[in-house]
């Protein structure tokens, strides 16, 4: 039988090829659903039904359904959505050549699919992130912001955004981890991130302890840095008087 | 001509309730101090609130410099430019150091330089005695150094007309000289102010007239000795009599 140190030796290239993707998946679902995210929040509190309500409705959609649901959804609406949508793009007059392969249920290489899916439901929860963070401003901030002539855009802008970011920093940082932790997910449709080969070293090697130790040990590794960046960006930026950080006063 | 005409200006926030403001009407001429008192409830700060449309009006006119700022194509961010606002509880920026929060104005609603804006901005500081405080943030600061930074910060965008919505109820006793000082020193320079207070020092030696609301009404109003002392109608002879008065 291998010793622990040949099976680690052999898997350990597959796990680098695998968290090097799950790296890219959450960044860049996070990245977007930083924009989805603020977006949405801006539109759920508008005075305007025609923004309030899709955004409500999407928060709703993708707060209240499991990931996993919306990930297996995607993979196999694919054929449809995407001769849906390369149809619809070809009479709006765009010469693309969206569509699905002929014969597939599910998108052979499915990662935007994922990240798209990721991106979506992690931009519904910081959606409500920062609607929180923004109706946590007192009223006060934006009629003196408006009383100096500032538009209701530059006042969100100048005065509520930088207010509110600074309040929910560290839920922010607990839904970038969960993003970070659900990334694991996409190995469902065999999206080849650290979890996907994870399950492959098992199937090959048997190892089934060392090899799942291995894989926490990396996530565990992965969420640690990230909480303790975010504390120190959360350092960085307090000020008195403002936020979690800013509360915790010298003198 | 008044420099502010408000006409006949009625306020409902809810329609089960009684209006905030049923029907006032008020002139202020350029350069005059105008004190709004009277109980709490009585409508004076959302009359304030209205002028600059912080508070959007149910229906009358309000006429600034000659033009009707409810009408709907007026641009009233730059209405808002022309008129300084002290609030109760100052809204500083909290997030942004005692000088940005002078400078904010400067930059992004008048388009200055920075280096302009900062110019300025220590100019006002200096003003109020509070230049050593420039890089403070908000919560570093007293109660009143807050207000005086909250006075700077309107004064720096030049306004024509000063509103006051109750600028020293938030202050601990001691601190309400200092605030009420530099608002005379304001009158003196003849800018023009509308001040919502329940400071009857203040309006004996600085106001030009003293107005007296009750129930969304303007029920009274005159020059402050005749007002204060001698005062005609039944509500606002209650009223003073309950006020404590500051006799120096």
């Amino acid at each position: 039988m291998a010793t622990t140190y040949e099976i680690y030796s052999r898997v350990i290239p597959f796990m680098i090829q695998g968290f090097k993707l799950t790296l890219f998946i959450s960044i860049t679902s996070v990245s977007i659903g930083l924009v989805i995210g603020l977006t949405a929040a801006l539109m759920k509190i508008s005075k305007n039904p025609l923004l309030r309500y899709p955004a409500t409705g999407y928060i709703e959609v993708f707060r209240g359904t499991p990931l996993l649901v919306q990930i297996l959804f995607m993979s196999f609406a694919y054929p449809t959505i995407y001769d849906v949508l390369g149809e619809t793009l070809r009479q709006m007059g765009f010469n693309v050549t969206i569509a699905s392969k002929p014969g597939t249920i599910t998108n052979p290489d499915p990662l935007w699919d994922v990240i798209i899916v990721f991106a979506l439901n992690t931009g519904a929860y910081q959606a409500e992130i920062f609607r929180a963070g923004i109706q946590s401003i007192p009223t006060g901030q934006a009629e003196a912001g408006r009383s100096l002539g500032l538009t209701y855009s530059q006042t969100m802008r100048y005065i509520i955004i930088p207010q509110a970011f600074r309040v929910v920093t560290p839920a922010l940082a607990g839904e970038f981890i969960n993003m970070i932790l659900n990334s694991s997910l996409a190995s469902v449709v065999a999206v080849q991130e650290l979890t996907y080969w994870t399950r492959q070293s098992v199937s090959i090697y048997y190892r089934t302890l060392e090899i799942w130790f291995l894989t926490g040990l990396i996530y565990l590794t992965l969420t640690l840095t990230l909480s303790r960046s975010m504390q120190y960006f959360e350092a960085k930026y307090s000020v008195p008087g403002l936020g979690v950080a800013g509360t915790r006063r010298k003198g | 001509m008044p420099l502010l005409e408000v006409r006949n200006l009625v306020k409902v926030y809810d329609p089960a309730d009684p209006p905030a403001l049923d029907g006032v009407s008020l002139s202020v001429e350029k350069g005059e101090v105008v004190v709004i008192i009277g109980p709490s409830g009585s409508g004076k700060s959302t009359l304030l609130r209205c002028v600059n449309r912080l508070v959007e009006p149910t229906s009358g006119e309000i006429i600034f410099k000659g033009q009707n700022i409810l009408d709907p194509e007026v641009d009233i961010n730059k209405i808002r430019q022309e008129m300084g606002m002290v609030f109760q509880t100052f809204n500083l920026f909290l997030h942004l150091k005692v000088i940005d929060n002078i400078r904010l104005g400067l930059t992004k609603v008048k388009g200055l330089e920075e280096d302009e804006a900062t110019e300025i901005a220590m100019k006002m500081l200096e003003q109020v005695g509070l230049a050593d405080k420039a890089d403070a943030y908000p919560a570093e600061l007293s109660g009143g150094q807050a207000q005086r930074v909250g006075i700077a910060r309107a004064l720096a965008m030049n306004p024509t007309l000063m509103l006051f919505d109750e600028p020293t109820s938030a202050l601990d006793p001691e601190l309400v000289g200092g605030i009420i000082s530099i608002m005379k020193k304001l009158a003196d320079q003849h800018m023009t102010m509308l001040v919502v207070t329940h400071e009857m020092g203040f309006a004996r030696e600085a106001a030009h007239r003293v107005v007296f609301m009750d129930g969304g009404r303007i029920i009274e109003e005159g020059p402050p000795k005749k007002l204060l002392q001698d005062p005609k109608h039944p509500r606002t002879q209650e009223f003073l009599k309950r006020v404590v008065f500051k006799t120096e």
